[in-house]
């Protein structure tokens, strides 16, 4: 009792001097400074650009759905020119981490004939500078805050062995563990003082002014996305203290551990992105241009279509059951429009399925490197990864052929000679839904990332090992 | 130059050949420059064949159409309209493409070029319309950026230039040695000169072998080099910039490892934060255009021409001629289309205008603050020489609308009057050919960055050598 009773004393004593010394020094505080006003800037922008573009969604989700309704008198294959834009939620914690949203474009338009990608991509968020990536709140996290670990905890160990201090605590009968432990806390209590309340504020200030009706839990993506920081900040800590003590002097300890961070937050982001790129590279513009145009020139001409309609309906080889309408037009659009679907349904899954597997790719790289799977993880509890858009998009394609079915139903069910002077009115308009669409639920995304979950999970055993392992073989004298 | 230079620069070569963190940073430096050079070098190569394929299949479609027309004996109506010979098939159903060329150093420079399309899809209908293509680039890559040349240069090299300089003097001087050689007939700025011009040469080399593993890869031709000239000559001011910040941090004379720090903490500003801040303020002052207004904008547009265009003819004509509606039927649809084209691009004039507007403020915006920081200057600088900036992009975007006029004014008569082509018409349809930009073009636009970087670095160095003067007075 009495023994454990001076472990947690000489722990405690080593990390409130620690602690004392980290949070005196002019440099930790101007760089926490200079952390949080970035945090609190990038914060702040963030939570005013989701608010904006919630509220221009919102009212273009509504301007489109009047306009829909008050087409007035129309054909409905005209209707299906005409088309529908749907838009795309915002991610409430895309305030935090806008992910890739700002890359993916907000609406889609979708028409007969045709399928776009994202159209209206708001790509000019992309700066033309992009350098280590947009300064948000994600980037303060995920690159900043462990540069200010790294550097904090650089000296723990290697200046108390330069300047004998080392061995003076351990002639004292002061143990490893409580060495280890107590560096630890005395390097997270300054760290927690600054970012703690800066994450607490955040988060509520998120939950509090996230829309009445948040798509999904946003409570508990915040909480788990605070939760992965807090797991990535404490895999820094123990590398950063395991560096120092394995190394010569506190200048090599310093070199050491900004060479780490810079692999892993500066270089390994592109070269991930490279290998990913390499195993299963995009379509190209042009390539896609020539298969899709290749293929529709390859399609029959209309007036070939028709005839070969009305063959078909002369030698009885056209299925005559009820649905099928006596205007040969209509059959003969029906069949070019399923025809073209299918074209375009092929070549985006082509196009989407390299994606996935790049996007796939890149987070495998990120289990070996722990920022990379911080980075996936916080897009994803977010909302803003490619999985999640992709799924958006996949919903709007699914909503497309529910809306020209609809549409197209109607043209075969009128079933007249003279289909094509037709016109719907508003009930038809209205018995189109409109485009709902909502983000999966955060256990569902949990699942789809339980790898890189285990993945962090390891690390952070890793580090800590690596940390206890360091600290019992530490060398006292330089 | 005196002699104690050569003599210092010499035995600072030695030293640093024998130091491991500079050889470490240079070699670093160097492997990751070279992996960016065949990495892009295959990038830009693949994507110079894409293009290359793609206007190779758009002659190809055109001389095929050309062949079937040629063959093409049908007098009946009906066959001109959904035939080879057909003006809407030739001008709107198939169209044609204007694809640019690869930039000329996309292989150093990715800039831009990933989200810029790279070929138009030109018919005879609403321009407006047609100027939307889709880059098939992975969202991912807008986030995290490409490893190319330029990211080597602009964010890593200023850290091996770090490792390299912030101990010049200063371990010298807390032992005393540097005292100890200026006992002797030696001027401490030829010292220092001597240390920093072992550096500058060393940082010469790493350009200059890199230029010249770019020219080895590339295709030769005086295009690629001049500009690979260009290139090299603002890698080398931006280099000395650094040179020159590091010179004056070890002017100041504080121990080595305070002097890393800040110069890390200065390398973090000017690669990360002041860029990152720089575009904060943008967004807020200068924000993007917002994409759901845009998207209302158009559908309002298409909503009022569909309703107006839905009460002038039968509703299906607007999409499908059919196949009965015969030569007049023809014409009346390529009124119809032609009316409803110019009520659309009426309506959405001011609309588009505002958004480009918008766009085109952002982007001066940006433009003009990049002075404010050198990796931001150089990278804008990079890509402009590159030939993967918005400049080179807009060229395009001009070319590509002035030979839509051009294939709207050739097809356009023909389409009114629902007249079939003649074989001998295919000869005269217009193509597109790419015109790069002259490299006046590029130097009028680098003129002013390059020399605010060399007088600035120039700047840096005279503070130094001063400080250094003082810091030996003290």
């Amino acid at each position: 009792m009495a023994r454990q009773g001076v472990l947690w004393r000489s722990t405690w004593t080593i990390a409130r001097r620690d602690a004392i010394e980290i949070w005196r020094s002019g440099r930790f505080r101007w760089a926490s400074l200079l952390l949080l006003a970035i945090l609190g800037a990038a914060l702040s922008t963030g939570w005013w650009q989701t608010a904006e573009a919630a509220r221009s969604r919102e009212a273009a989700e509504r301007a489109e759905r009047g306009m829909q309704l008050a087409k007035g008198a129309m054909n409905p294959h005209a209707a299906a020119h005409y088309g529908a834009f749907v838009f795309k939620p915002v991610a409430p914690l895309s305030a935090v981490d806008p992910g890739l949203s700002p890359f993916v474009g907000s609406s889609v338009f979708l028409e007969a004939h045709v399928q776009d990608l994202t159209r209206y991509q708001p790509v000019d968020d992309a700066s033309p500078f992009r350098g280590v990536g947009p300064v948000t709140a994600a980037l303060a996290l995920q690159v900043l805050v462990p540069l200010l670990i790294v550097l904090a905890t650089a000296p723990a160990f290697a200046a108390e062995r330069e300047d004998g201090t080392l061995a003076q605590l351990l002639s004292m009968g002061t143990s490893r563990a409580s060495l280890a432990l107590g560096k630890a806390v005395g390097a997270a209590l300054p760290l927690a003082a600054v970012l703690l309340p800066a994450m607490a504020i955040g988060v509520t200030a998120l939950v509090w002014t996230s829309p009445a009706d948040p798509p999904g839990d946003i409570g508990l993506r915040a909480a788990l996305l605070s939760a992965t920081y807090l797991v990535s900040f404490a895999i820094w800590m123990a590398l950063g203290l395991a560096v120092s003590a394995r190394s010569r002097s506190a200048t090599a300890a310093l070199a050491l551990s900004f060479g780490l961070w810079m692999l892993a937050a500066v270089v390994a982001p592109p070269v991930a992105l490279l290998a990913a790129q390499s195993v299963a590279p995009s379509t190209r513009a042009g390539e896609s241009v020539r298969t899709i145009e290749s293929a529709r020139a390859a399609l029959p001409r209309w007036d070939r279509r028709v005839e070969d309609v009305e063959e078909r309906f002369l030698t009885g080889a056209l299925d005559l059951t009820p649905d099928v309408p006596s205007n040969p037009e209509v059959v003969a659009l029906v069949e070019a429009e399923a025809a073209e679907s299918a074209l375009y349904d092929d070549h985006f899954a082509r196009v989407f399925a390299a994606f996935e597997r790049q996007a796939a790719g890149y987070t495998r790289v990120g289990m070996v490197v722990p920022t990379l799977a911080v980075q996936a993880l916080s897009m994803a509890l977010a909302g803003t990864d490619y999985g999640q858009h992709h799924r958006f998009v996949a919903a709007t394609g699914d909503y497309r052929r529910a809306f020209l079915g609809t549409l197209n139903q109607e043209l075969t069910s009128y079933g007249a000679l003279d289909t094509f002077d037709y016109a719907g009115d508003r009930a038809l308009w209205a018995r189109v839904p409109a485009f709902r669409y909502e983000g999966p639920r955060v256990s569902a995304v949990f699942a789809a990332h339980r790898a890189t979950c285990g993945a962090l999970a390891l690390w952070l055993v890793l580090a800590a090992g690596f940390l206890v392992q360091s600290v019992r073989t530490i060398r006292v004298t330089s | 130059m005196s002699r104690t230079v050569w003599i210092v620069a010499r035995a600072e070569w030695r030293l640093l050949a024998r130091r491991g963190t500079a050889r470490a940073a240079v070699g670093a430096a160097m492997a990751v420059m070279a992996i960016a050079l065949i990495v892009g070098h295959g990038r830009a190569r693949a994507d110079a064949g894409d293009r290359a394929a793609l206007q190779a299949w758009t002659a190809s479609q055109r001389a095929d159409l050309a062949a079937a027309a040629r063959g093409d004996v049908s007098r009946d109506d009906v066959a001109v309209i959904w035939g080879p010979r057909s003006t809407e098939l030739v001008a709107n159903e198939r169209g044609t493409y204007a694809v640019a060329s690869t930039a000329p150093l996309a292989a150093l420079t990715v800039g831009e070029s990933d989200r810029q399309p790279s070929h138009y899809r030109i018919t005879a209908r609403l321009r407006e319309a047609q100027l939307t293509a889709t880059q098939l680039e992975h969202p991912l890559a807008m986030l995290v950026g490409h490893l190319d040349l330029a990211f080597v240069v602009v964010v890593l090299l200023p850290l091996s230039l770090i490792a390299l300089g912030f101990d010049m003097t200063a371990s010298e001087r807390r032992a005393g040695t540097l005292g100890l050689l200026l006992a002797r007939p030696v001027r401490l700025r030829d010292v220092v000169v001597g240390k920093l011009v072992t550096r500058s040469l060393v940082v010469l080399a790493m350009v200059g072998v890199a230029m010249a593993g770019a020219l080895g890869l590339s295709a030769w031709s005086t295009e690629t080099l001049v500009r690979l000239s260009w290139w090299g000559a603002f890698a080398l001011a931006y280099a000395a910039f650094w040179l020159g910040l590091t010179a004056c941090v070890d002017a100041r004379g504080r121990s080595a490892p305070v002097q890393a720090l800040t110069l890390v903490a200065v390398w973090l500003g000017t690669v990360v934060l002041l860029p990152g801040a720089i575009e904060l303020t943008a967004r807020v002052v200068r924000p993007s255009p917002s994409g759901p207004q845009l998207a209302t904008a158009v559908r309002a547009a298409t909503h009022a021409t569909a309703v107006e265009t839905g009460r002038q003819l039968g509703p299906f004509l607007e999409d499908h001629p059919a196949s009965g509606v015969g030569r007049v039927g023809m014409q009346q649809y390529a009124a119809l289309q032609e009316a409803r084209e110019a009520s659309m691009a009426r309506r959405l004039r001011p609309t588009l205008a505002a958004f480009e507007t918008q766009r085109a403020a952002r982007r001066a915006f940006l433009a003009r603050l990049r002075y404010l920081s050198p990796a931001m200057l150089a990278q804008f600088a990079f890509a402009d020489i590159a030939g993967t900036s918005d400049a080179r992009q807009q060229a395009f975007d001009e070319q590509a609308a002035r030979f839509q006029q051009s294939w709207k004014a050739f097809f356009g008569p023909r389409l009114l009057e629902a007249r079939p082509l003649d074989v001998g018409d295919y000869a005269e349809i217009p193509s597109f050919t790419f015109l790069e930009e002259p490299d006046g073009a590029i130097v009028r636009r680098i003129a002013l960055p390059l020399t605010v970087l060399v007088c600035g670095s120039s700047g840096l160095f005279v503070l130094a050598l001063r400080r250094y003067a003082a810091a030996l007075a003290r």
